[in-house]
């Protein structure tokens, strides 16, 4: 007896606990959270933490914005209520904070049984809400969409419950326009638009954009320019426009090709560093080899035949300024060859970004890729040529496998003359399938810029798998390396202030994430 | 030294016309300038207190029995719970070495609790344990059971015995008055209270606003808490005027006046530039990297207002202007006030110093000894930690740690030259700061360093030798300077790299 009176008053001190951190776990379970960078004119100047607090209403919720700066110190909070919302792009353009998020009248609720959501309808929109630094909402506006959201099933038996997703077809897109005020693209199930707002949030002009897979919008040297990408080629098919800022005129739609019609595959559609208008650069990519999957043996056939950017100093015609660089022009000779082939590396280029420095330089970053021949293959289809079955299921792989060794640098001189910059050590990837796209294998690389507007310097973070190496274009040099792991921890770099990387440490073990904000160099 | 010294007498001995006695004082001005005084230990790694108190922690353990009080089960457990958990906080605060042990402050401060226990027989049942907390914040706290802890803060900011006797009575009668032990006892009441218990589960049954009402729920609780807590320091302030008095220490209510100021050492202005502090280093630091250039939401004018300040009703303790306007009337009239002895604040501000270090808060530490400098402090220690401090924001560059190193505070905390100081650490290109650190390790204070000082500076010149400086390289640096050093101060931060 003594025993289970024992038993029961723990039962009962621990109901008293567990009562306590039911409410608190109960209460956290209906918040969420996700964080944005605020960017402007290329630079991180805070981040934004949009966090759903509470279901207010029926309807409604209770929402709060935490901005931090660019040190990730809080500055300032601000709450409002609304319907259910996704926060999905952030602008900021003389000291207005621009927003915008997909609202929806479904999104947020929890229904437990199919036939709630049978004949559901929800009503979507793009909402788009402006905030000044005195934590003022200056105006929200609304537009209606037509999305192809839909109520889906999760968890299992007394948990199970209908929940609504939506996204529109192609993704927001938020920019400042210098002085003048905002620009948000959508495109939903009908159409794609590009709306201009002022700096207090009023609507000025919508216009409608032409059809096409993937829009990419620039505002630099405050024009508006829109990139589009078709699915014709899956290198090259873009074409390009540009916006009149004060009507919302679109102009005239041109191709990207060369002189000979060659498509061009874009890398970089942003602003000069140096004059703040947009250049375009990438690979000039051969036509004769662009209607089938780039894998290594199109690719070996001359598949990039060279490298070109293009300038634009104002929306007229006269103000766009093409460079056409080909390898069979002979200024990399003897070392790379007609066909874009490294003699001294045994490989051939893939373009992977390009960026610019303050004297008017474009560098090509290219991943050298490299041909195998996968000797296995070829001994099994001997050895086991009897068999018919084994040679002809080795020749189905193909007898060739490719790899993406180290990161070449290329520079293209405002002159025209393109150089051999330097090349960046990288481990090797695994080895590839011969017959397989070559892009399978870019996941085991990234390489992205940055500048420093104030120091007017760049600089190359290319990343493969083990490290991630910070090369500084002025000094030549690698000028930091960060491991991917170190000391259990996993060590991811991003963008942080002008000048800056944010480091993010993960540590599973442990348990925690830091964050720091270091100097490039 | 002694062969100079005798040197310089005999000069004197044999030249006695004006000129020569000119001569003289010029050569030993220029000899003191470049001599430096042998650097003796502040502290020792014995002195912190996982070692130091090491006894008293384990006695804490056993004496520190929850007594029954409650006869309801739930009340008394959830009582139990809280106050284990004060227990465990002071154990893991000696263990985790928040305190310290130095003999001077020790002694000097146990004088006062002497004095004002012998005076207060009645009230003071023997003398408290007496922790010297590490924090540079200026504060003083009871933790009950007869535990009574100062901070490093305190003892650097009072200026004299009384005013520093004020606080400690005031303490000393939270824990007559048994204030934690009551606030320990109301918490669990609440805690396990029906009513309590009730608005939480109406936080649960509400389907609308459930985070807005558990806030209303933990608002009413902790407006409670502060407005008892607000009546307990005035009780404390009360007690505290009659306990000076018997023990015939002046009082001042000015002090209160004083004590709202406290928090102020980061928004002070320096002397000169900030820039100025480091011509004495040889640095040649570039008068852009102390000024911000940033486009950074940092640098804009925002004002939200919404959640910046606590409101009036959520505060502990009664505005100082309140507590000097309550107390004034008790003002001794005897103005004579014990200045504390300058030893006393040497060792503090010393311990703060080396405390911000091994936390590697770099800006305050390095901020502090800028401050010490204006008060004409020529200390070569503190130009030791210069050195150290440059040298550890180079490892923190090395191991991407600047930033927390630094620990960026936004501009409206801080003074203006805290902040210059501040973005200079964080705009010095790391190759510069390299030069800095192999410069610096060059210069004459180094002359009069200590040992360990000097033990110190290998370590760190090993750790930020090579940029690939393995973990195995860096224990065995640690181990070699622990095997030099086990006593020295240094080997606390040694010891993290072992």
């Amino acid at each position: 007896m003594k025993k289970i009176l024992v038993l029961f008053a723990a039962m009962a001190v621990s109901t008293g606990i567990y009562a306590q951190s039911k409410v608190f776990k109960e209460v956290n379970s209906d918040i969420s959270s996700e964080s944005k960078t605020i960017f402007s004119g290329g630079s991180v100047i805070g981040y934004v933490v949009f966090t759903q607090l509470e279901k207010a209403s029926q309807d409604s919720f209770n929402y709060k914005l935490s901005i931090m700066d660019e040190n990730l110190n809080d500055i300032g909070v601000v709450e409002f209520r609304e319907i259910g919302l996704y926060l999905r792009a952030i602008s900021f353009e003389e000291d207005v904070l621009c927003l915008s998020y997909i609202k929806s009248t479904e999104l947020g609720k929890d229904y437990t049984k199919y036939k709630e959501v049978k004949k559901k309808e929800s009503k979507d929109f793009v909402m788009t809400q402006f905030i000044n630094l005195d934590g003022k909402i200056l105006n929200t506006e609304n537009i209606s969409v037509t999305t192809s959201g839909s109520f889906s099933n999760s968890g299992y038996g007394r948990s199970s419950s209908y929940s609504y997703n939506t996204r529109l077809k192609k993704g927001l897109q938020l920019e400042g326009l210098k002085g003048q005020g905002f620009l948000m693209f959508y495109g939903d199930d009908n159409s794609s638009k590009l709306v201009k707002y002022g700096l207090d949030g009023k609507q000025l002009w919508t216009s409608s954009m032409a059809d096409a897979e993937s829009y990419y919008l620039n505002t630099a040297g405050s024009n508006i320019y829109m990139l589009m990408k078709n699915e014709k080629y899956t290198y090259g098919d873009y074409t390009f426009t540009s916006i009149d800022a004060a009507t919302g005129k679109v102009g005239k739609t041109r191709q990207l090709q060369d002189k000979e019609g060659n498509q061009l595959r874009v890398r970089t559609f942003e602003a000069d560093p140096q004059s703040g208008n947009l250049y375009i650069a990438g690979s000039i990519i051969n036509n004769k080899r662009n209607k089938v999957d780039p894998r290594i043996k199109v690719f070996a056939k001359a598949m990039t035949k060279g490298v070109f950017t293009i300038d634009m100093d104002s929306t007229a015609k006269n103000g766009m300024k093409e460079k056409y660089v080909y390898w069979s022009d002979g200024s990399l000779q003897p070392d790379i060859n007609k066909l874009g082939y490294t003699k001294s590396n045994k490989s051939y280029n893939v373009i992977s970004t390009t960026y610019r420095d303050y004297n008017g330089n474009t560098y090509f970053v290219t991943d050298e890729l490299r041909k195998h021949v996968r000797v296995g293959g070829i001994i099994s289809s001997v050895v086991f040529a009897p068999l018919i079955v084994v040679p002809f299921m080795q020749a189905a792989l193909g007898y060739n496998v490719y790899t993406y060794n180290n990161t070449n640098i290329f520079k293209l001189t405002p002159k025209g003359a393109l150089l051999q910059e330097n090349e960046i050590k990288m481990k090797r990837t695994p080895k590839g399938a011969g017959k397989a796209d070559i892009n399978y294998l870019s996941n085991y690389r990234s390489n992205y810029s940055l500048a420093n507007e104030e120091a007017k310097t760049t600089y190359l973070v290319a990343s493969d798998s083990k490290t991630t190496q910070i090369y500084s274009t002025e000094k030549r040099k690698i000028i930091r390396t960060v491991p991917y792991s170190k000391d259990g921890s996993t060590m991811l770099i991003g963008p942080a202030k002008e000048g800056h990387i944010m480091v993010i440490e993960k540590n599973t073990k442990e348990k925690y994430t830091r964050l720091s904000i270091e100097r490039l160099d | 030294m002694k062969t100079l010294g005798n040197a310089v007498w005999h000069a004197y001995a044999v030249f006695t016309s004006k000129k020569l006695i000119l001569l003289f004082v010029f050569f030993l001005a220029f000899f003191q300038n470049k001599s430096y005084a042998q650097e003796k230990p502040f502290s020792a790694y014995a002195d912190l207190s996982r070692f130091a108190f090491a006894k008293q922690k384990d006695s804490l353990k056993k004496a520190w029995v929850c007594p029954a009080v409650y006869k309801d089960k739930k009340t008394q457990a959830k009582y139990v719970e809280i106050w284990d958990s004060r227990t465990s906080f002071l154990i893991d605060a000696i263990q985790g070495n928040n305190f310290i042990y130095n003999k001077e402050i020790i002694a000097y401060v146990n004088g006062i609790i002497s004095e004002l226990t012998a005076a207060n027989k009645d009230l003071i049942k023997g003398n408290p344990l007496l922790l010297i907390d590490r924090s540079e914040s200026v504060n003083a706290y009871a933790i009950g059971g007869n535990v009574l802890a100062v901070n490093l803060g305190l003892i650097s900011y009072v200026t004299t015995r009384e005013e520093l006797a004020l606080i400690l009575a005031h303490e000393l009668a939270h824990n007559i008055l048994d204030h934690t032990g009551n606030a320990m006892k109301q918490k669990a009441e609440l805690l396990t209270s029906e009513e309590y218990k009730a608005s939480l589960n109406d936080v649960l049954s509400s389907e609308y606003g459930r985070l807005t009402k558990l806030k209303e729920v933990l608002k009413s609780y902790s407006f409670s808490r502060s407005k008892h807590s607000r009546y307990k320091e005035s009780e404390a302030d009360s007690l505290a005027i009659v306990m000076l008095n018997k023990t015939k220490l002046n009082f001042n209510a000015e002090y209160f006046l004083k004590l709202d100021s406290s928090d102020n050492e980061y928004r002070t202005e320096l002397k000169q530039p900030a820039k100025s502090y480091f011509t004495a280093f040889n640095l040649n630091l570039e008068d852009q990297w102390f000024v911000k250039k940033s486009k950074g939401l940092s640098g804009r004018n925002y004002n939200f207002s919404k959640g910046e300040n606590l409101t009036d009703s959520l505060k502990t303790h009664p505005d100082c202007i309140e507590r000097y306007n309550a107390t004034k009337h008790f003002t001794s009239a005897n103005t004579v006030y014990t200045t504390i002895p300058a030893s006393i604040h040497e060792a503090a501000d010393k311990m703060i110093v080396w405390n911000l270090y091994n936390n590697m808060s770099l800006t305050p530490a390095l901020y502090r000894i800028m401050l010490l400098k204006d008060k004409n402090n020529k200390d070569a220690w503190y130009d030791i930690m210069v050195y150290n401090i440059f040298a550890g924001l180079y490892y923190s560059d090395r191991k991407l740690a600047r930033f927390n190193s630094i620990g960026v505070v936004p501009k409206e905390l801080i003074s203006k030259d805290y902040y210059a100081t501040q973005t200079m650490l964080e705009q010095i290109p790391a190759e510069q700061l390299s030069s800095a650190v192999k410069s610096m390790g060059g210069l004459p204070f180094w002359s009069g360093a200590s040992s360990d000082s000097r033990g110190f500076k290998s370590f760190l010149t090993s750790l930020i030798s090579r940029e690939d400086i393995s973990k195995k390289e860096q224990e065995s640096s640690s181990k070699e300077f622990l095997a030099n050093y086990p006593t020295s101060i240094y080997a606390e931060v040694a010891d993290k790299f072992k």
